[in-house]
């Protein structure tokens, strides 16, 4: 193609750069600084896609990103669906095709990298038009940090579409100047940059696109995208304003696209967007846009204006250029199929139609009027009201208690948190400096406040940033706005929603939302149904949840219900305005945090050492544990055999220095450990350990571990791996706000120990040999108790805890020593077989021996009791957390589920954890419900018993010992033996060796 | 893996981090990080304006600090404020019987834990604030975090304290609990590739 519809000269554009892209299969050329969409458009392609529900032709709407229609997947360079023809940037290789609303994901990985960018500055300015440029501009120079942020990929707002002369320059010579001006005074200025969420506070999220543009020349993996989270003391919104389409019949044809952006297209990409153009208008402002078409020698065959009362000097210069204008006037109807043919105009006074007329025309522009683009002004607070004269939602101007009242009488528009936000007195400094919002900080400039203007929309942008200003306790520059010349197509039109008819119902080709093929018809079901509120209507046509989030269709709807069911517009508002802005990707919103970054991973000291040696691990939390250490091909059944018959017979070593540590210091200390667990802690003796169970405040157990006691006032508290930060919090909270008067410090000590247990009967000579110096008899270093001892003139502690039920001594020192101390047990331990074992030998060891672990034994519904601990709740203590709650009836109930051991008939067959307990006989014949007595919570093959086993959580469970009990597994019944949960060396006499 | 089983032979200090530490070296010049020796450091607990903080004060020869910041005993150990009751001291000289002075300081009224294995430092240099602000909501620019500041928060999603060492942001160091330590690197590696959050001199205020 030939791009015949492009201007000869003219539009920001590098006509030097010929670009060759393949749209729907065929080589098609533009020019660097194109978008897809203008492109398209000067090679006279207008059809795109179709529509997602009736299939029917959908072209360009619009020129930027509230275009409704246009969605393309790329496919080339970077796959990526659900893209706007009117926001992809001409780029090498670039290839695309018109999607009906959906796209595909696609499936190869995305080699691009995604990153994240905190900003503090004085000054946000978003929206680099005209208002933002001047804003970001006179905030420089008198000294404030100021960021501006603008979706396109060039400054200038609707300057780029509207030339004019502005500061004594041409608006691009003021433009190049400006942003000249603004580097050089260090501003971050982010073209190419949306702001899709606003927040309290002065938060700002933004996009960055940074390499799309580039195409297939930029690397696969540089840096595609970035997020900027932006914090500013001072924001100023100036997005400008979205053209209002006119809703009438078969408004939907490929060529008829909103009258400013035909001006856009024209102006900034040098492309006509047709050959044949009619106007249809509301207002002033598209007469420039068929002027500026018609002196680029488009023929505009006629200018359709539904005003009796027109300006004379758009009259005049309709007739200078020869273009017919029929006032009063109305579109009723088009033609064509893949792109428009003609229109059909009457002569409309409000209730009755004149007689049909028709063009020609393979274009049609349409003005509605605009709407301010308040999306993000609103995402941050700031009030809306209702304007007559523009039909549209403005911001709220003065704050004060007439315009409370007024809300309340519901003439205007005004969120219920605002209101309730105005009915506080506003602080000081909101008298002062923020007149516009009630919002602390924020402000609002250019056609976004309804300042469509030039001159008012910089002046509107000198005052923001004056009151910016004051605020950051900077003196303003002396500096003006830039003079212009005057400009008045911004003067109010008439506001008409929809071409009407008898019975709304039937206007079935009347597109509201054309992206969601919602049309007036169903605004008027939806209204038949009984509804009223817009939120209530948008969910039931869906207009304004597509990819667009109704920038056209929002306050168009809001309008056809208004009329439709004779509510009035300032009461029925507008859909609230919802981040984001624009579609963002996911992939965007992760940054680096994917793959080995998703989430943190903890390691231990002796991390490497597990994988030279071939561990498997396991997820804990943020931890990587040895989940076993697999051998000559084993698999983890195998492994773990191995790793439990050492430990059973000679002697394994574990890794667990993940277990929360936390020093517990102060006079106060044992007292406070008295009311924490269940058990009494103060009587330990110092050299002493104590296994403790704690509780919440209703009896329930959160978490288990011993206690060291290492001083009089010290203790040394061991947490479960999950556990160790919440218990620290669980216990400052205590501390803090129950107890403040008992002197106590906590301190985690977690990573600042390794622990290795050292775990079987041949630990003994494994632990002597190492420290000489220690007496590891069992006289002398009894269970239950911890010796200092050193290694190389280094301190280690030892203690005789066993999580196994074996003869065991578990070794800790400062972690910097912890491959020194884990190679050197190794070592020692070689010639008695030691065997290093994981998580998943671990948990056999502890099942056998009926140890739950808390939160996979236990799930916040378990006490003391229900684990066959009743030993570990005192009955001498005062008072600790979850006494009360053990007198409770509920928690004195028999039938609580209660840890119960089962061993399967068939001593082969794993019982999967999970698997429910029935009594019933036969799945067959069984009426539902069946009653479910229980569940299964640890389930191995034990070594040791020569059988499967399981821990299961009983109804009643300690008094069914010996009974039988089925399993469901996969549908069918696995018999078992309920036994003690303890399974293995019941009498204890393993422990000390 | 071989290690003398003698217990005549001193162990070995490790950080588990001398991988990182040779993708640290191969860094471009914008920034650089670096991974500072281990080193013993302390909590204290102690009420403030307490005889206890007195004499803990009289012991390091210089004041608590009673805001986020960081301050230099004349011996060298540096004093971060945690909290209004809270304070890690880095002993990087390592001074003999440090931790028993400072629990005798302290005695009954206070608490003194030994952390040396819970943390470890990195320290960023360079455009360390262009590096930073990928992964922090802090602003570490030199005009919010002069030299002597010291703030906590999340870097990425790693808890670590900031402590400014430079007027100019150019030194600041990370204090990082160790089993986060390899992801911290990870990530500052990772975040390094990518272009800085912002150029060198952005934000300074060109006039007044």
């Amino acid at each position: 193609m030939t791009q015949q519809y492009r201007t000869p000269t003219g539009g920001h554009i590098t006509r030097d750069t010929a670009l060759s892209f393949e749209f729907e299969g065929t080589l098609i050329e533009g020019y660097a600084g194109d978008t897809l969409a203008s492109a398209l458009l000067s090679n006279g392609v207008h059809h795109v896609t179709t529509s997602i529900k009736f299939g029917r032709p959908r072209g360009i709407a619009a020129a930027g990103s509230e275009d409704p229609n246009g969605l393309i997947q790329i496919t080339t360079p970077i796959p990526e669906p659900m893209q706007l023809a009117t926001t992809v940037e001409l780029a090498p290789g670039l290839s695309a095709h018109g999607i009906p609303g959906q796209g595909t994901l696609p499936t190869e990985p995305d080699p691009a990298r995604y990153d994240t960018a905190h900003l503090h500055v004085d000054l946000l300015v978003i929206g680099a038009g005209p208002a933002g440029l001047n804003a970001a501009l006179e905030a420089a120079r008198a000294g404030a940090r100021v960021a501006l942020v603008d979706e396109q990929p060039l400054p200038g707002g609707y300057l780029l579409s509207t030339p004019c002369m502005i500061g004594g320059a041409n608006s691009t010579e003021w433009i190049a100047q400006t942003a000249a001006e603004l580097a050089a005074r260090a501003v971050i200025h982010l073209q190419r940059t949306t702001v899709f969420g606003l927040y309290d506070d002065g938060l700002a999220l933004a996009v960055e696109r940074r390499t799309d543009h580039r195409g297939s020349d930029a690397a696969p993996d540089s840096l595609r995208q970035r997020i900027w989270r932006i914090r500013a003391i001072r924001t100023i919104v100036a997005t400008g304003a979205h053209e209002r389409p006119i809703v009438f019949a078969d408004n939907d044809r490929p060529g008829i696209l909103l009258a400013g952006s035909a001006r856009t297209f024209l102006n900034r990409f040098g492309v006509r967007v047709g050959d044949s153009v009619t106007v249809f208008t509301t207002n002033d402002s598209a007469y420039s846009s068929a002027f500026d078409l018609h002196d680029a020698g488009v023929h505009v065959g006629a200018i359709i204006d539904s005003r009796l009362v027109i300006g004379t000097e758009w009259i005049e210069g309709a007739k200078i250029r020869g273009i017919p204008l029929h006032s009063g006037s109305v579109v009723t109807g088009t033609s064509g199929d893949n792109r428009l043919t003609s229109i059909t105009l009457r002569r409309f006074n409000g209730t009755s139609f004149g007689t049909a007329e028709s063009y020609e025309a393979d274009t049609l522009l349409v003005s509605g009027g605009w709407n301010p683009a308040v999306h993000l002004y609103s995402q941050a607070g700031g009030m809306l009201r209702y304007d007559e004269r523009l039909g549209a939602f403005v911001p709220h101007r003065e704050v004060d208690a007439a315009d409370v009242a007024a809300s309340r009488s519901g003439t205007t528009f005004v969120p219920h948190r605002e209101v309730d936000a105005l009915r506080r007195p506003l602080p000081r400094s909101h008298e002062k400096f923020v007149p516009h919002t009630g919002v602390d900080g924020l402000a609002i400039a250019g056609s976004a406040a309804g300042k469509f203007g030039l001159r008012e929309a910089l002046d509107s942008s000198h005052k923001a940033v004056r009151e910016a200003l004051v605020d950051l306790r900077l003196a303003h520059s002396p500096s003006r706005p830039p003079e212009v010349e005057e400009d008045r197509d911004h003067t109010p039109g008439a506001v008409l929603w929809f071409v009407p008819s008898d019975d709304p119902h039937k206007l079935t080709t009347h597109f509201v939302d054309m992206q969601r093929d919602a049309t007036v018809a169903d605004i008027a079901h939806a209204i038949s149904a009984g509804l009223r509120s817009v939120e209530h209507v948008k969910r039931y046509t869906t207009i304004g949840t597509a990819h667009d989030q109704g920038k056209t269709s929002g306050t168009v709807a809001s309008g056809i219900v208004a009329e439709i069911s004779g509510e009035k517009m300032s009461s029925l508002g507008t859909t609230r305005f919802r981040p984001p802005y624009t579609p963002v990707a996911f992939a965007a919103l992760a940054g680096r945090a994917r793959g080995h970054l998703f989430d943190p991973v903890r390691v231990t000291a002796i991390h490497d050492w597990h994988i030279a040696h071939g561990a498997e691990f396991e997820d804990v939390g943020q931890w990587k544990r040895p989940r076993y250490y697999p051998r000559n091909g084993e698999d983890m059944h195998a492994a773990v055999k191995r790793e439990t018959i050492a430990a059973r017979n000679a002697v394994g070593i574990l890794d667990g220095s993940t277990l929360g540590k936390i020093d517990v210091q102060g006079p106060d200390a044992a007292e406070f450990l008295d009311r924490i667990y269940t058990n009494i802690m103060s009587t330990l003796k110092i050299g002493s350990i104590r296994y403790g169970v704690m509780c919440g405040v209703d009896g329930m157990v959160i978490d288990d571990g011993t206690v060291l006691r290492t001083e009089e006032d010290r203790f040394l508290v061991y947490t479960t791996t999950g556990g160790a930060a919440r218990v620290l919090d669980w216990l400052e909270e205590w501390l803090q706000t129950e107890w403040p008067e008992l002197r106590v410090y906590l301190s985690s000590a977690t990573e600042h120990l390794v622990t290795f247990p050292v775990v079987g009967p041949r630990s003994r000579a494994v632990i002597g040999e190492l420290f000489p110096d220690l007496d590891a008899s069992n006289e002398a270093f009894p269970f239950m108790t911890w010796r200092d001892t050193k290694l190389a003139n280094i301190p280690v502690r030892i203690a005789r805890v066993s999580f196994s039920g074996e003869l065991a001594y578990e070794v800790s020192v400062l972690s910097w020593y912890g491959l020194e101390l884990w190679t050197r047990l190794i070592e020692t331990g070689a010639k008695h077989g030691i065997t290093p074992y994981g998580t998943e030998a671990m948990h056999v060891l502890r099942a056998e021996k009926g140890y739950p672990i808390v939160g996979q034994d236990t799930d916040g519904t378990v006490t003391p009791q229900d684990l066959g601990m009743s030993w570990v709740v005192s009955k001498k203590k005062l008072d600790f957390i979850g006494k009360r709650s053990f007198d409770r009836a509920a928690n004195r109930d028999d039938t609580r589920r209660q840890l119960v051991g089962l061993l399967p008939d068939d001593p082969t067959k794993l019982i999967p954890e999970g698997s429910q307990l029935v009594t019933i006989e036969s799945l067959d014949h069984a009426t539902v419900p069946i009653t479910m007595d229980g569940f299964v919570t640890s389930s191995y093959d034990s070594h040791a018993l020569g059988s499967t086993f399981a821990l299961a959580l009983l109804v009643g469970g300690s008094t069914r010992l010996g009974e039988k009990i089925n399993a469901v597994v996969n549908g069918e019944l696995l018999p078992a033996t309920i036994t003690n949960h303890v399974l293995f060396d019941q009498e204890g006499v393993r422990r000390d060796g | 893996m071989t290690v003398d089983v003698s217990t005549k032979e001193l162990l070995v200090a490790r950080d588990g981090l001398d991988v990182h530490k040779e993708k640290f070296a191969a860094l471009n010049a914008q920034v650089g990080v670096e991974v500072l020796p281990l080193a013993h450091q302390y909590n204290l607990r102690v009420s403030p304006n307490s005889d206890s903080a007195v004499a803990v004060e009289a012991l390091l020869g210089s004041a608590l600090p009673t805001s986020p910041s960081w301050v230099s005993s004349p011996a060298g150990q540096t004093i971060i404020w945690l909290g209004p009751d809270e304070w890690l001291i880095i002993d990087t000289p390592h001074h003999t019987d440090f931790e028993a002075s400072l629990r005798d300081a302290t005695k009954g009224h206070g608490a003194v834990v030994d952390q040396s294995g819970q943390r470890i430092s990195l320290l960023i240099t360079g455009d360390a604030p262009g590096l930073l602000a990928k992964g922090t909501a802090l602003n570490l620019h030199s005009t919010a975090f002069p030299r002597g500041a010291a703030l906590q928060g999340f870097l990425a999603r790693a808890v670590v304290i900031y402590l400014s060492r430079s007027e100019n942001s150019s030194r600041i160091e990370l204090v990082v609990r160790t089993s986060f330590a390899r992801y911290v690197a990870d990530w500052l590696l990772d975040a390094a590739l990518d272009p800085l959050a912002y150029p060198t001199p952005y934000g300074e205020r060109t006039c007044h």
